[in-house]
């Protein structure tokens, strides 16, 4: 379902920013704490975490923070959120709040 | 590990990126790749069945490729292909800048200086010249206007000047604005 996908995708965009906030991370890292913490509802094919990250990146509102170099010769890159990435996340908080409360109103339901 | 170099491959190929962030992107992705294939191995499968949860985790190379240019921006990495990278225009625009601060073409509208001088010509002319010889045409200021004449003799800290037409005129050094050095004709 398409307009799921996209709903998805939109939630898993301040997802990302929400775990930035909170402390460098790198891909697979995000992945598996998306996975962990959403109870694997945002559990998209991992390769498409990168496509967001860079869309999210050349929006200024992620950057990279450090590199990390690996006994086993891999480099590991850190993202981390920027000033405008946190104002995003908090403009999205608060509409995502909202929608949640109108949606339980209209609904009179106890989900969210 | 081949598979995961293999799949790379198709990746890379199909995003099609600027060398940098080609290099960049392919280190991220082994990185992620290899953690995934470590995670799963730790089962008792084989490589191939490894490889194969691995892949449909990751998804489709070519698609994932496409999705990739599209996120880095397709017309950016054309810019980047195309025209180097944008340290190279700011150099470039930098140094054409201070090349017309120190230089400036001119219009030659008659033929008072001609045969030297033809009307219809274009002169560059530079702007910090001290020594000056006779022979040369030098640029010059009055009320406003750039004027240009021909340099007859020095005397000095002055310069005596012929604009054509037995009509001479005699100037500081320092009142010269710069020294025809190319003119089209």
């Amino acid at each position: 379902m398409k307009s799921k996908s996209q709903f998805l995708k939109g939630c898993i965009r301040t997802s990302v920013l929400q775990l930035l906030s909170e402390k460098p991370m790198y891909g697979y890292q995000i992945a598996t704490e998306l996975a962990k913490r959403s109870e694997d509802i945002f559990s998209l094919g991992q390769g498409t975490l990168y496509p967001m990250l860079y869309s999210l990146e050349k929006k200024n509102l992620i950057k990279t923070s450090h590199t990390e170099f690996l006994d086993n010769g891999r480099k590991r890159l850190y993202y981390t959120i920027t000033e405008s990435g946190f104002e995003m996340l908090e403009e999205n908080k608060l509409t995502w709040f909202e929608v949640v409360r109108a949606m339980q109103l209209v609904l009179g339901t106890n989900y969210g | 590990m081949d598979s995961i170099e293999n799949y790379l491959e198709k990746v890379m190929t199909s995003a099609n990126l600027f060398h940098k962030d080609s290099c960049r992107v392919e280190s991220e992705l082994r990185d992620h790749l290899h953690e995934i294939f470590d995670s799963k191995n730790k089962r008792n499968h084989s490589k191939e069945e490894v490889w194969k949860m691995v892949e449909q985790e990751f998804g489709d190379a070519q698609a994932l490729g496409q999705e990739i240019a599209k996120a880095k921006g397709k017309f950016l990495t054309y810019c980047k292909k195309s025209f180097l990278s944008w340290k190279s225009w700011v150099l470039g625009i930098g140094i054409v800048l201070i090349f017309f601060s120190m230089a400036s073409f001119f219009y030659i509208k008659n033929a008072r200086l001609a045969p030297i001088l033809q009307e219809d010509s274009i002169v560059l002319a530079w702007r910090w010249v001290s020594d000056y010889s006779p022979g040369d045409i030098v640029i010059y200021k009055n009320e406003g206007q750039y004027r240009y004449a021909l340099v007859k003799k020095i005397d000095g800290k002055k310069l005596l000047l012929s604009r054509g037409e037995q009509e001479e005129i005699s100037l500081e050094k320092n009142a010269i604005w710069g020294k025809v050095i190319v003119q089209t004709r």
